[in-house]
């Protein structure tokens, strides 16, 4: 399987040709990864095993974030209605 | 609170949606082309929070209400923590898909300035102690550092040679699969909400705060 990933761009200061020769080559890499990605099975099911675990951790987050939101809110309205009996 | 309670729902069939239904974009390295659904919208809510902090510093300049100057704070901080998370995920993807978290491409230089320009309202606003002036010299900043919003988010990428993806992930392509178009779309509007509930957060504590300690804010 090639390797997908390649020298970062920036690094070369040669030019525009360069840079962008460097982007056709980078895009060229990534079809052949995606290609031996999507022909191997094992590496199908570690990609999606992979994908679930992002997306439990990325759930996970958002309820987080969503529950300190909520909490955030009742809190604010308690501070408001004391200030409105004071 | 129902529409708290839909969006915290929405946000969650959104990120499932985005990992299960939608497929990933042809030309991308394995599946980091679902970076999409969650970078994007943090830019469009940085750049709408910088946008409605220009309109609301505009107008507590010409109403002095200091409502409005709580709006323009507000949304030029949740503006800056949108624009920091955008470029922590652009900097996933670069990673994955350029091989360096940080190459200094025109749109990771351009949205660092931007960074730095808004960093440079919040010192603005506690430098000054006294709050009306503080309010006047903020409200004019904002104006001004909007001005190169759209330079540095629009222009400058496109008038250089920049190894971040444009037409594959534009939903006006007409190469965008439209599961992918509808996921996105859902993303944005989930985003929107969320920050239009941290927004109102925002301002009823800066309005709390202002209750309390008049000559703090």
């Amino acid at each position: 399987m090639p390797d997908s990933r390649c020298e970062s761009p920036g690094s070369n200061t040669s030019g525009i040709r360069d840079r962008v020769s460097a982007r056709h080559e980078v895009k060229l890499a990534l079809n052949d990864s995606q290609i031996t990605d999507n022909d191997s099975r094992n590496g199908g099911r570690r990609m999606k095993e992979g994908l679930s675990f992002v997306m439990g951790v990325n759930l996970i987050i958002w309820c987080g974030i969503a529950l300190y939101l909520f909490i955030l809110d009742r809190r604010i309205k308690k501070l408001e209605e004391r200030n409105t009996d004071t | 609170m129902i529409y708290k309670i839909l969006l915290t729902i929405w946000m969650a069939v959104i990120i499932i949606a985005s990992f299960l239904y939608a497929g990933a974009a042809a030309g991308f390295p394995g599946e980091t082309s679902r970076i999409l659904f969650f970078h994007v919208p943090q830019a469009w809510i940085a750049t709408l929070a910088f946008l409605i902090s220009m309109i609301a510093s505009a107008v507590y300049l010409g109403k002095r209400r200091v409502k409005a100057d709580y709006l323009a704070q507000s949304a030029a901080e949740l503006g800056f923590l949108f624009c920091i998370l955008a470029t922590i995920t652009g900097s996933v993807f670069a990673k994955a898909t350029w091989g360096a978290f940080w190459n200094w491409d025109p749109r990771q230089t351009s949205i660092v300035i931007l960074l730095m320009i808004y960093g440079a309202y919040f010192s603005i606003r506690s430098a000054v102690s006294d709050p009306d002036r503080r309010r006047v010299f903020a409200g004019v900043y904002s104006i001004l550092a909007f001005v190169t919003v759209p330079f540095l988010v629009f222009v400058v990428p496109r008038i250089t040679i920049s190894l971040h993806p444009e037409n594959t992930m534009n939903p006006a392509s007409p190469g965008m699969d439209p599961k992918t178009l509808k996921v996105f779309l859902g993303s944005l509007f989930a985003y929107t909400g969320l920050f239009v509930w941290m927004l109102r957060l925002k301002i009823r504590v800066l309005t709390i705060e202002g209750l309390r300690k008049p000559n703090i804010l």
